[in-house]
């Protein structure tokens, strides 16, 4: 009868091809949600200390010595295309890196490419120097800087942000596209450290060589998670890892009965 | 009042998300027509704000020029020339005009190309700094580089027995392989961050 119901009524309602990935959605939605119980039970999951932390911490003390300002932008991401997520993370970090800014008495340029982002960086920065104690020093004309919403123009813009105002450190986190090394090696010429992030595949090696500390894939959302400090959004990143180790398993077994001429697990997928 | 101020912006990022969501993997006359409406409503807040940016940004160049700040006042002036001119003629002829177009082609069009160019040098400038084997990881690099380079593309390695089929291993193996996890790793990044934003937990992107 369960199953009748299920079969009619529920996977009709589901779109062609995409009840795999449903139960995948699902699944990490159970896991999450048992995380948040756990949580609030004293649980704490021990995390790996992610090396662009440090990176990040390091930036924004050089330029305190330096005296000269961090520049921060998540670069073209919006907040309506499959970047989205992206974008949000890269935002969460600007929190931290203000904060820091905040902190050390540090100049910060936000480079602003999006408009629509240009409300929740606002909130973002003052909410970071409130929490400092230091809100009359947050300069909103002077922070958030928005340069231009087109491809080129935006690159062009931040090299010459870059030029004109020398950074200790250029931190730029999100959506990357073809002109990626345009953001980070004038940052380079001109000395600053460079942190960058993205979880864009066609771009990941660009980040990587051209960059001091990078988060490459998903570690731009652990990013995001692990300067929070919330332990449940920290705690969130265990569950994740347990997905990964689930559907390593799928893979492992779906090339086993592969091999024996089976593609169950392919066609689950597919349903 | 105060729990609406800082619990409401949450909340629409989360109907929002989960309407999204729902449209993704749901079929029905009803999620489809709300997730019309909230896209309606995305295309207007979006044209808003680009408004309001490039008015915000016109504002700051114009103080610039009014500061005369050193060794930038007068690009500050040019880009408020450009944005009126471009204002006015995009509005008296609309996008499709010739003025419009002929702006677009021929200024828009090369300047794009000749900063796209810079890529190149970017690039050379990036593999020196690369590949200058400071540390095991950039060693595996080089390696890595020049297996490609001589096996790949460079007639030189076809000489060499065995290296054309090193540098195919790599690439279809090795390269592959890893890359695939990197996709499976970032998708499950994405799904766990739009959980955590849907049930409200990813505080930091309102500054809370």
């Amino acid at each position: 009868m369960v199953s009748q119901l299920i079969q009619t009524r529920f996977l009709q309602l589901i779109r062609p091809g995409r009840s795999g990935e449903i139960f995948v959605v699902l699944a990490a939605f159970v896991i999450v949600l048992v995380t948040v119980y756990l949580t609030s039970r004293g649980w704490k999951a021990f995390l790996r200390r992610l090396p662009i932390v440090d990176g990040i911490e390091a930036a924004v003390g050089r330029c305190a010595e330096m005296g000269r300002p961090v520049f921060f932008s998540s670069i073209l991401g919006t907040l309506d295309k499959t970047e989205a997520a992206q974008t949000l993370a890269s935002l969460s970090t600007l929190g931290y890196v203000a904060k820091l800014a905040a902190r050390y008495d540090v100049p910060i340029i936000v480079g602003v490419g999006v408009p629509e982002t240009i409300p929740l960086i606002d909130d973002i920065v003052r909410g970071a120097f409130t929490e400092e104690g230091k809100l009359e020093k947050y300069r909103k004309e002077e922070t958030i800087r928005f340069l231009a919403p087109d491809q080129w123009g935006f690159s062009s813009a931040v090299m010459g942000t870059l030029r004109r105002n020398p950074t200790g450190a250029n931190v730029m986190i999100g959506e990357m596209r073809g002109d990626t090394l345009m953001y980070f090696e004038p940052g380079a010429e001109t000395g600053s450290l460079q942190i960058g992030g993205t979880s864009t595949m066609s771009n990941l090696q660009w980040v990587a060589v051209a960059t001091d500390y990078s988060a490459i894939g998903e570690e731009v959302f652990a990013l995001a998670a692990y300067v929070s400090k919330d332990p449940v959004l920290t705690n969130t990143l265990f569950g994740e890892d347990l997905v990964k180790f689930g559907l390593i398993a799928y893979v492992l077994a779906g090339i086993l009965l592969a091999a024996g001429g089976s593609d169950l697990l392919v066609s689950l997928l597919r349903m | 009042m105060a729990d609406i101020k800082t619990t409401g912006p949450f909340l629409v990022v989360s109907i929002a998300a989960l309407l999204t969501l729902a449209e993704y993997y749901f079929v029905g006359p009803q999620i489809s027509d709300a997730a019309r409406t909230l896209g309606s409503w995305v295309v207007i807040i979006l044209a808003f704000s680009l408004i309001m940016a490039t008015g915000r940004s016109f504002l700051y160049h114009m103080r610039e020029v009014r500061r005369r700040a050193v060794g930038t006042w007068y690009y500050s002036l040019w880009f408020m020339i450009l944005v009126v001119v471009l204002f006015s003629v995009g509005t008296y002829e609309t996008p499709n005009g010739p003025n419009y177009v002929w702006w677009q082609t021929w200024i828009m069009g090369t300047t794009v190309g000749g900063i796209y160019v810079v890529v190149g040098m970017w690039m050379i400038s990036a593999v020196f700094r690369t590949f200058r084997v400071r540390s095991l990881y950039t060693l595996g690099s080089v390696v890595a580089l020049c297996l490609f380079v001589f096996g790949w593309i460079l007639p030189i390695g076809e000489s060499v027995a065995g290296l054309p089929p090193v540098a195919s291993w790599l690439y279809d193996v090795v390269l592959t392989g890893s890359w695939r996890g990197v996709i499976m790793g970032a998708g499950i990044g994405i799904v766990y961050y739009g959980i955590r934003t849907i049930l409200m937990r990813e505080r930091r992107i309102f500054g809370a």
